[in-house]
């Protein structure tokens, strides 16, 4: 609203000149009714003049009724956008159409589909367009209309029909019944008798049908003669309006006669008109698909643009009977909802642009529908009498009561505390009534003063709760001093524990998708209420034994002594932090230094696991031993559950060495490691010497065989060697090796993953061979089939085509495709049996990463959290009802309820180091059949990119 | 609708008519003709041209007969070898002097091109024939007939025999004629005989079309004593192995020789294709210009 002088002055002049000509009329009539009755003439008065008059009248009340107009209408006032519910799948929304009960039925371009949705724009229903009993006879609706037995009516230009759903059927579902052939019919209608218009396209006619119970039509009437129809809506007459694709607008009696057509009634030319509707006053709405404006023509007054800007193809419009005007923009693919008469539809909307007056008359209005809700602490129910202070929350008219303060005391001081605490907690804390415990039975000068107490400290509206003896029940009122309504709102007394409501934190349900606008309103009021009491820790932290000027009642902690520990570890956090962070900036700076990534090196450092490890735990630290206090909740929880993830690590890493070097276990280990690798190289030396024979009687090449064979054997015996000069030192090996697992069990784990994929080095060396040496044999394979057709490979259009080779290029590649065909079965099998091999030691390797992910990755401080103090972390509240009694108000417990088990760990999931295996289960299936090899190595460089 | 006696139709679309749709006028019959595209053959033609038919599986039969002399012992491959080079010798001479060194100045083929594809050929032929020997030592003998057998097959059947058809193919030809000789080769006691068989079938199913083909064109009466001659060796040879088998060989012959050209004479009286200006319309004038 604007409040410029030169607005004010304009406001003034216009009110002034109807003021006017509202009194000169009124003394002209005054002095000319007489005329009438008696015989004398008309004074000086000539024809002309009479005539002259009337001429200017006429143009006088037509300016009035546009400056009406304008004055009732607002411009371009675009209130919601509700997307296609059919998705971009199809084409933009074309027809809608607006029930008497506020319901909005949208259909797509080519979409099967019609959507009923609310007049908030949830969806309530998708009906999809297809025929009972035919699967797969879908039609496509174009416009969308509602009966007055209220059935879905659609028409379907494609089959030239009009359907109507009929939900009354046996099926459970309903069905769709054609009910018409109709040319080609695009737009759909229902007049004030009831009968279903239909615009016929290529015909260039309108029908009108009545339908009766039985699904049959009756009373067929078409007007003919018009120019493509497009959309058709009724008028207020009784009679039809209807669009005509790049022509007119052309309205109709009931009796189906032409009464006018728009652009020579009020002289405008249209562009495209598209859809039509008239509003409850009505007026006719058009909209222009080639000038993008909604149009509002008035039975008087010229036209009037609703909707100018921000629309890009509209299509369909419709009128609800709250005001609101849709327009189905199919340009943008979405609905657009305006309120162009704000003036009438106000009481509907929030009351914050609103002046004072109106906020006081909005507040009477809207507490009469709305109950009030107290949040009272259950720890205050047994203090003495007082006034309340708290937070009140207008829009859901409800007051979260923090504190009692209890008299005596002075009211300046109060203010000025509370004033301090506002400043503070950024948490709007105020006044909000009175209460008083009485023993005794009530005092009427008490309860005088409590009303008084609301003039001093004004708040609208003042609450008076008064509990009498030990009674359950209180009884609660408010007052309303500038309320003219002396209505008795209902009020509901809702309990809560005051501490638990401060420590829990709210999770907001997450799928904002599933759950409709009621239920995250419902979610933003109560995390509301939460982010009031948690935020007012301050005001908690004054005990009972302070002496301040004002006397406070509130949940206080009773652990004081306890907390002194707690501040001690405070004060020592913060050298201990900083003392890490040297550390660590000096260990990673030694980590990053050059010399270590030089190429052996870091491709070293790359494979192992434990440095992964190692470097992963290396940022845990980091994160943990940043001075910084945590900025919100998931932060700091996030840090809690690192810090404890590390602990219990750290503690069964302890636990594990403790186990090994108790009773020489490391010797005992060392002694079974050299045997069991000694046995692992015997097995597979038999298993190549089974190989070498025919095996399973398979036709293998014996030459090839031999020299495959002889070659594993050699490399098998190379191994044993090496691990029979590493014998003496590998007891040394894992004593100092053992010793890591102080980092932590994970780390341990790692290096059991790393000293597995050592000891099992010659199997994958043998994987590799088989693996390249097949890999080579199904490449030359599948290019010298090709050969063999006549075909070749064209590397630039990524296609086989065509080719003439020479004579001894056929002859040497048939030759290679011979030799390799036969050679093919000896190396498969070799590749089969390693690969196997492989990836038994993958499996074995990628279960103890799986337990190391696991240890990193559970949220353990959560889950402790969740185990022991469950209302700290809660997913909502629920509400028990107390006892009750007549005339009381209600009174209500609020419970947290805590979250559960699943979602804790989704939430609070730490992120880890390792990636999951980037191939999916075909694409590692097609590798191993062609003969690429797999890595069970983690890509940390790949996901970091 | 009645056709309007002041206007003739004309069998155009881009004129608004008073005649319906599907309206001809009497010429349409007029138009119409039979076997516009048969030809008429000559039985003497037919029966020259079946030759390369007749060629082709004296080829087959002389690889085979070959094949089986080595693997029963009875002829030596140094023998053969021999043989076969004094006839390719023979055969290149004769390739040049046929049409006069034409058809290489043509091709612009260079005689140590010709050299040095000898030599990779039988470098290669050498260097893999004792791989050749045990490539399919573990593998039975009668898959591997049924495998050449099925080669062979193909390789006839994929030939070029100057027929424009789509299931012509003399590279897949050939190269299942070289699979199948690889395999029947690796059945020989010795690496030696088996290099000297694919070296020889190399000879028979590559070399010897490319001067059957040039004689064929060049001197005709040569090219049908060339081919008795040659048709009466395979019977001889397979005769030595199986009178039965040369008895059937000798009726098939003389069946695609002889029976054949006089069945599709025959066969050609009873043709009868109708054309008119039904016909779909085809293109006939070259379009190769527009694709430039």
């Amino acid at each position: 609203m604007d409040y410029t002088l030169e607005t004010s002055q304009q406001k003034e002049k216009l009110l002034k000149t109807i003021y006017t000509l509202q009194l000169k009329s009124i003394a002209t009539f005054q002095t000319a009714s007489p005329l009438l009755s008696s015989q004398r003439g008309m004074g000086m008065v000539t024809q002309h003049q009479v005539h002259q008059l009337a001429d200017k009248a006429k143009s006088l009340c037509e300016d009035l009724d546009n400056v009406k107009n304008l004055l009732h209408y607002c411009q371009d006032n675009l209130v919601q956008r509700i997307p296609n519910p059919t998705g971009s799948r199809y084409g933009g929304v074309s027809g809608i159409h607006c029930s008497l009960d506020g319901s909005i039925y949208v259909t797509a371009e080519s979409a099967p589909w019609v959507h009923v949705l609310s007049s908030t724009g949830q969806t309530l229903r998708s009906l999809s367009c297809r025929q009972t009993g035919k699967e797969s006879d879908t039609f496509l609706p174009e416009d969308v209309t509602v009966t007055r037995t209220g059935m879905v009516a659609v028409a379907d230009m494609m089959n030239g029909a009009i359907w109507v759903f009929n939900p009354h059927t046996s099926l459970s579902k309903g069905e769709w019944i054609k009910i018409r052939k109709v040319g080609s019919p695009r737009g759909i209608g229902v007049d004030s008798m009831g009968k279903i218009l239909v615009a016929d396209y290529a015909q260039g006619q309108v029908h009108s049908f009545a339908l009766d119970y039985a699904f049959k039509t009756l009373n067929i009437h078409s007007v003919p003669n018009l120019q493509g129809p497009r959309y058709v809506s009724p008028a207020p007459n009784g009679g039809f309006v209807v669009s005509e694709e790049c022509g007119d607008v052309k309205v109709f009696t009931s009796s189906r006669k032409l009464l006018c057509s728009l652009s020579s009634k009020y002289g405008h030319r249209f562009g495209n008109p598209a859809g039509v509707c008239v509003d409850m006053d009505g007026s006719i709405l058009v909209a222009d698909e080639q000038r993008r404006t909604v149009h509002l023509f008035p039975e008087r007054g010229s036209p009037v643009c609703l909707v100018s800007t921000r629309l890009r193809r509209p299509a369909g419009v419709a009128c609800s009977s709250f005001g609101h005007l849709f327009v189905a923009d199919a340009g943008e693919n979405c609905v657009k909802v305006f309120s162009p008469a704000p003036a009438a539809s106000r009481s509907n909307r929030s009351p914050e642009a609103a002046g004072v007056a109106e906020r006081a008359v909005y507040h009477s209005s809207r507490i009469a529908a709305m109950v009030l809700k107290v949040f009272f602490p259950s720890c205050c129910s047994s203090a003495e009498s007082g006034i309340l202070i708290g937070r009140w929350i207008s829009e859901q008219n409800s007051a979260v009561i923090l504190a009692v303060v209890h008299f005596p005391f002075i009211p300046v001081q109060v203010k000025q505390y509370l004033s301090e605490v506002q400043r503070v907690t950024k948490v709007s804390v105020s006044v909000l009534g009175s209460w008083s415990n009485s023993k005794q039975e009530k005092e009427e000068s008490l309860s005088e003063f409590l009303e008084d107490l609301g003039t001093i400290f004004s708040h609208e509206p003042w609450i008076q709760i008064s509990k009498e003896g030990d009674g359950k029940f209180w009884s609660c009122s408010t007052l309303q001093k500038h309320s003219n309504s002396p209505k008795e709102e209902e009020i509901i007394l809702v309990y809560y524990d005051q501490r638990k409501v401060m420590l829990s934190y709210l999770h907001p349900p997450s799928d904002t998708a599933t759950s409709t606008d009621h239920k995250a309103d419902d979610a933003s009021e109560l995390s509301a209420i939460f982010d009031t009491v948690a935020k007012s820790r301050i005001l908690f932290m004054t005990d009972r034994y302070d002496d301040g000027p004002i006397k406070l009642t509130h949940w206080q902690s009773d652990g004081v002594e306890a907390s002194i520990i707690v501040e001690l570890m405070k004060q020592a956090s913060v050298p201990a932090c900083m003392l890490l962070t040297l550390l660590l900036s000096l260990i990673s700076g030694v980590c990053r230094s050059r010399v270590l990534k030089f190429w052996p090196l870091s491709f070293l450092w790359s494979k192992l696991s434990t440095c992964e490890q190692l470097g992963h735990r290396l940022q845990h630290l980091q994160v943990i031993s940043i001075n910084k206090k945590a900025q919100n909740q998931t932060q700091l929880m996030r840090k809690a559950n690192i810090f404890v993830s590390l602990l219990i690590d750290v503690a069964l890493g302890i636990l594990l060495m403790s186990w090994l070097y108790r009773k020489n276990r490391i010797g005992h280990l060392a002694d079974t490691l050299i045997p069991v690798a000694d046995h692992v190289a015997e097995e597979l030396q038999d298993l190549l010497q089974w190989l070498m024979g025919a095996p399973a009687g398979l036709k293998m090449n014996r030459a090839l065989d031999q020299v495959l064979g002889r070659f594993f054997l050699y490399h098998i015996h190379l191994w044993i060697s090496y691990i029979h000069l590493m014998s003496p030192f590998i007891e040394m090996i894992l004593w100092y090796v053992g010793l890591s697992a102080c980092l932590g069990l994970t780390v341990a784990l790692c290096i059991l993953s790393d000293i597995i994929a050592l000891l099992t080095f010659h199997i994958y060396c043998f994987y590799v061979y088989g693996a390249r040496l097949y890999c080579l044999k199904i490449y030359g394979l599948s290019s010298l089939w090709r050969l063999f057709r006549g075909k070749k490979w064209n590397v630039l259009r990524q296609r086989v085509d065509s080719c003439s080779y020479d004579l001894d290029q056929l002859f040497i590649g048939t030759l290679l495709f011979t030799i390799l065909l036969f050679l093919l079965p000896t190396t498969a099998l070799y590749y089969l049996v390693f690969t196997l091999l492989r990836l038994l030691v993958v499996i074995v390797q990628g279960l103890i990463h799986l337990l190391v992910d696991l240890i990193d990755s559970l949220p353990l401080y959560s889950i402790i959290l969740w185990l022991c103090r469950s209302y700290r972390l809660a997913a909502g509240v629920k509400f028990r009802v107390l006892e009750q009694q007549d005339g009381k108000p209600l009174r209500l417990l609020m419970q947290i309820n805590p979250l559960s088990y699943g979602s804790v760990v989704q939430t609070y999931r730490l992120p880890t180091y390792s990636c999951y295996p980037k191939d999916s289960w075909a694409s590692l299936c097609k590798k191993l059949f062609l003969g690429e090899l797999i890595y069970p190595w983690k890509h940390k460089g790949d996901k970091q990119d | 609708m009645e056709p309007v006696p002041g206007r003739r139709w004309q069998k155009v679309l881009y004129e608004r008519q008073p005649f319906p749709d599907n309206y001809v006028d009497q010429r349409f019959l007029g138009e119409l003709r039979k076997n516009v595209h048969a030809r008429r053959y000559r039985y003497q033609a037919v029966v020259f041209q079946s030759g390369a038919v007749v060629q082709q599986l004296c080829s087959v039969c002389i690889f085979v007969v070959t094949w089986w002399y080595m693997d029963a012992g009875m002829l030596s491959p140094q023998g053969l070898f021999g043989v076969a080079l004094v006839s390719s010798l023979l055969g290149y001479v004769l390739f040049d002097a046929v049409d006069g060194g034409a058809g290489r100045r043509e091709s612009g083929r260079t005689r140590w091109a010709d050299l040095k594809s000898t030599l990779v050929f039988a470098a290669f032929t050498y260097g893999f024939s004792p791989v050749l020997k045990t490539l399919t030592e573990s593998i039975s003998t009668d898959t591997i007939y049924a495998m050449s057998a099925l080669m062979l097959l193909g390789h006839l059947i994929f030939f070029d025999y100057g027929a424009n058809a789509a299931i012509v193919s003399s590279t897949l030809s050939l190269n299942m004629a070289i699979f199948a000789s690889v395999c029947l080769a690796s059945r020989l006691p010795r690496s030696l005989h088996a290099f000297v068989m694919v070296t020889f079938a190399m000879q028979i199913f590559a070399l010897w079309p490319m001067l059957q083909k040039k004689l064929k064109a060049q001197t005709p009466r040569c090219y049908v004593g060339v081919t008795v001659l040659f048709a009466l060796a395979a019977l001889a040879g397979l005769a030595t192995v199986s009178s039965v088998g040369a008895v059937l060989f000798t009726s098939l012959l003389l069946a695609i020789s002889c029976l054949c050209p006089y069945c599709l004479i025959r066969f050609q009286l009873t043709k009868d294709n109708i054309h008119g200006p039904w016909d779909e319309a085809e293109i006939k004038e070259d379009l190769s210009r527009f694709l430039m």
